[in-house]
């Protein structure tokens, strides 16, 4: 079985080479000229986010070990968050889609996407930061 | 709900990270049990009671204001 590790170090890999293959084939795709941005944005979080693994794993086998662990609160803390994240960042999706069919704001695809991204990870961001500062989910 | 965990630990000379090692837990956990705020499973509760040689229920004490079941006492007569 693989270690998440590997997985990761996988994943970085698998972007870098989709990256090179699609520099090799692009005369063979449509919109060949929006084929090397995506390459190089591919190559180069592939390789960062390989060397950001690699680095992150060498700190934690030189620090101590149990600062690492993903205990059952930390899991309990990330489980809530992400939940409360999407459920927030659904009812902001609900109240951009009324707006729309209403026609009070009429958005593109771009600035409701970037919304909704926004509004998920800030808000996961800071729930995160409320429940580890309060220990637990129902922090007393 | 209150917890000896502070109590015991002292009693064994273990340190917070040392107990937490023990547990598998991070030396944070262990904090956050000691102050009361952590409400932990039923594992971990184990665990930790089993690492300073106690019982769940002498290390944690909740601060139930309503009455237990043995105390709804139900007279038919």
């Amino acid at each position: 079985m693989m270690t998440t590790l590997r997985w990761k170090l996988l994943i970085g890999c698998c972007a870098t080479v989709v990256g090179v293959l699609l520099i090799l084939i692009r005369d063979w795709l449509p919109q060949s000229q929006k084929i090397p941005l995506l390459s190089i944005l591919l190559i180069m979080g592939g390789l960062s986010y390989v060397v950001f693994v690699l680095m992150k794993s060498w700190y934690d086998k030189k620090s101590d070990v149990s600062e690492v662990i993903e205990d059952e609160r930390i899991l309990k803390i990330k489980a809530y968050t992400f939940m409360k994240a999407f459920l927030f960042s659904f009812t902001i999706v609900c109240i951009l889609g009324i707006l729309n069919f209403s026609r009070l704001w009429v958005m593109d695809a771009r600035s409701a996407i970037m919304i909704v991204i926004f509004t998920m990870g800030g808000s996961s961001l800071l729930l995160s930061w409320y429940y580890n500062r309060q220990g637990d989910i129902n922090g007393k | 709900m209150i917890t000896r965990i502070k109590e015991y630990r002292a009693r064994y000379s273990l340190t917070q990270e040392e107990l937490a090692k023990i547990v598998g837990v991070r030396r944070e956990t262990i904090v956050f049990l000691e102050q009361g705020k952590y409400n932990p499973s039923l594992k971990l509760a184990h665990d930790v009671a089993k690492a300073l040689h106690t019982t769940i229920d002498e290390l944690f004490i909740f601060d139930d204001d309503e009455p237990g079941p043995e105390s709804r006492v139900v007279l038919v007569d």
